[in-house]
């Protein structure tokens, strides 16, 4: 089967190479359509045009350029807004490097990432700057500090300059009165670094990933000739993750698609009722609480057994190609909006009930694989063709190859193509060792490619546990199976003792199911849990099989964007 | 107010509505994670109309800490 059929005709985006000529296109196709809506205050929100967006890129163009910022480093601190998502449009088209901070970190390594990355202007929220104000002092290389989204009467202590954002735009424009285009860059290097997006650390220490203009349309290209993004869509998760950023608000930008910005994760489900949004891209928690409040409205309204038999007979007529979901199951997905038909999901593990629940009532979950250092999308899964258990079909900017396969085809994925970043901000090593010589990206994640193209994903290769008698363990595929083994696991990490004989599992159970069954004690859940889990061993081979489990108290440490951090439980258990 | 507070709580988490006193702690006795803690607190402000400064979140750890915590507010 020829790869191909898989992409969506190709469009005028495969002759971009900048971000800016998705701007461009933008403004020209859909001047007057609403390009983002935000909440300003609980009950008020603000809209802005594609047309009156763009039209402020140019002004914050202008008045960087002509400010002298050409080149230089510029960091971005604060929820996602219109706003935040204008200055990084205007910083990488042009003017200098993009660093976006993320909100979440501690102020202590907000300010080791700003000098690490020799910041000399910083457009922080109001919000965050309340944050970082203490310590504004110790960032070396900051001469300018632009607020954003503030009340106008902020002061920064120890910073030369504090603008605010309302005045900058109104200086680009007087700018562009005066000298029109001339305000302006004139060029745009496609393959100049425009970007430095942090890693979020999951193996350890974080590194700045320099991306260019070319990287991150490899990723927008490869999107739109495999995703079409609705009318409507709903953000979420931060925008300075590359993943929300790129594969999300902006794709979203190509697509003349209106992104509507949750402004507190206090405020999910009722944003989804206020927005009714077609799409949205979410980490499984948040499935997880929508699922919960879906099925208790079930069980509220005494309808139980009236869904579970509509469930059935809509799954029959689906199967002769007859889809009524959506309609029979109106009133379910009223907490999701009512309009939210798909779903882009990743960064955790997502149980298959949860998959199964939404899709039965018409909501389709897809995933993707990517990784920031390659801007940050390789795979996806095309619409409507989804395959279960990949986690998509390569990119069209992309080539993949695995490097010394097992006997079941996997081994690490190495990757080639436009979305590869151009390496690490001021760590040549780091650098060196994550390309081969001749020139692919060592992923450091275990899998394999089918033969239409489908990624398929088992490990991690730093994680990988190598036994005494030369096999090789992906702790990942373990905990894979004793989850869907053992339902009742919330989360679990398997790690090898320090001489690297034994394999053992931590494990957190879902606390609903321990109260359910009695099992609060930790000795009593101990007891409970073992006969599963001596099933589950006798049907793994030898090498795979679990040596002790523990149970945990509480949800594994996770980083920003939700994964386990495995190398701290690996550090306190060896 | 504490009984308003437990029956919001509830909708969290599969308890009986007696095992939840004012000593009850958010994580370490009813487990719940971030988001719904979150939720939590979207369902609080409304139903008794005030806004909880996420960074307060903080210092509330108990049912009591948030019974106080939302006295003040009201």
């Amino acid at each position: 089967m020829n790869p191909d059929k898989f992409y969506i005709k190709p469009e005028e985006v495969e002759e971009f190479t900048t971000v800016y000529q998705i701007l461009d296109h933008a403004r020209r196709k859909y001047p007057t359509k609403a390009a983002y809506r935000q909440m300003e205050t609980r009950t008020e929100e603000s809209s802005i045009t594609f047309g009156q967006f763009a039209e402020n890129v140019e002004s914050l163009r202008a008045a960087l350029w002509q400010r002298g910022c050409r080149g230089s480093h510029i960091a971005i601190l604060g929820e996602t807004s219109q706003e935040w998502i204008s200055v990084y449009m205007a910083v990488v088209s042009g003017v200098g490097v993009c660093v976006p901070i993320d909100k979440e970190l501690p102020p202590e390594t907000m300010v080791t990432q700003l000098n690490f990355a020799e910041i000399q202007t910083l457009f922080c929220s109001k919000g965050c700057l309340k944050k970082l104000q203490k310590i504004l002092p110790e960032c070396e290389t900051l001469e300018t500090l632009v607020v954003m989204r503030g009340s106008g009467d902020e002061t920064a202590e120890g910073v030369e300059n504090v603008l605010f954002l309302p005045d900058l735009l109104e200086e680009g424009r007087e700018l562009l009165r005066r000298k029109g285009e001339r305000a302006l860059p004139q060029t745009i290097d496609p393959d100049e670094t425009c970007l430095i997006i942090y890693t979020s650390g999951t193996t350890g220490a974080n590194k700045g990933v320099m991306l260019s203009n070319r990287n991150v349309m490899g990723t927008l290209r490869g999107c739109a000739r495999l995703l079409h993004y609705p009318d409507v869509s709903f953000s979420v998760l931060p925008v300075n993750h590359s993943y929300e950023l790129h594969a999300h608000i902006m794709s979203c930008m190509y697509c003349g698609t209106t992104v509507c910005i949750n402004n507190d994760l206090k405020y999910l489900v009722k944003n989804l009722e206020r927005f009714q949004p077609e799409m949205s891209c979410m980490v499984p928690m948040m499935l997880d609480l929508l699922v919960r409040k879906m099925k208790k409205q079930i069980a509220d309204s005494g309808k139980q057994e009236q869904f579970d038999r509509m469930v059935k007979l809509t799954k029959a007529l689906n199967k002769v190609n007859i889809d009524v979901r959506r309609r029979v199951f109106a009133d379910v997905l009223k907490p999701l909006g009512g309009k939210l038909r798909m779903i882009i999901c990743g960064g955790a593990a997502l149980s298959q009930e949860t998959v199964d629940f939404l899709s039965s009532v018409g909501v389709q979950i897809y995933n993707g694989y990517g990784i920031t250092e390659c801007a940050p999308v390789a795979a996806v899964n095309p619409l409507d063709r989804a395959r279960k258990f990949s986690v998509g079909h390569l990119l069209p900017t992309m080539e993949a190859r695995i490097a010394d396969p097992d006997e079941d085809g996997n081994g690490e994925i190495q990757l080639k193509g436009a979305n590869v970043m151009k390496g690490y901000f001021k760590a040549p090593e780091d650098t060196l060792k994550v390309f081969t010589k001749d020139g692919w990206f060592r992923t450091g994640d275990i899998g394999h490619i089918d033969k239409h193209n489908f990624l398929y994903i088992s490990g991690r290769l730093k994680n990988l546990i190598i036994l005494p008698n030369g096999k090789n363990v992906s702790p990942e595929e373990i905990e894979d199976s004793l989850r869907k083994h053992i339902p009742y696991i919330k989360e679990c990490v398997v790690y090898a003792d320090e001489q690297n004989t034994d394999i053992h599992a931590l494990c957190y159970l879902d606390p609903e199911y321990r109260a359910a069954n009695g099992l609060d004690a930790e000795e009593a859940a101990k007891a409970h849990m073992t006969p599963d889990f001596e099933r589950f061993n006798s049907q793994m081979p030898g090498y795979k099989k679990i040596a002790d489990f523990e149970i945990v108290d509480r949800e594994f440490e996770k980083s920003t964007t939700h994964k386990i951090q495995r190398f701290k439980i690996a550090a306190i258990k060896n | 107010m504490f009984d308003k507070i437990v029956d919001i709580m509830l909708e969290y988490n599969n308890v009986p509505r007696e095992a939840i006193t004012p000593e009850t702690r958010f994580l370490a006795d009813l487990h719940m994670n971030s988001l719904d803690i979150m939720d939590m607190v979207g369902q609080m402000e409304e139903e008794f109309d005030v806004v909880i400064a996420t960074e307060d979140l903080n210092d509330i750890f108990t049912v009591q800490d948030l019974v106080n915590y939302l006295n003040d507010l009201v």
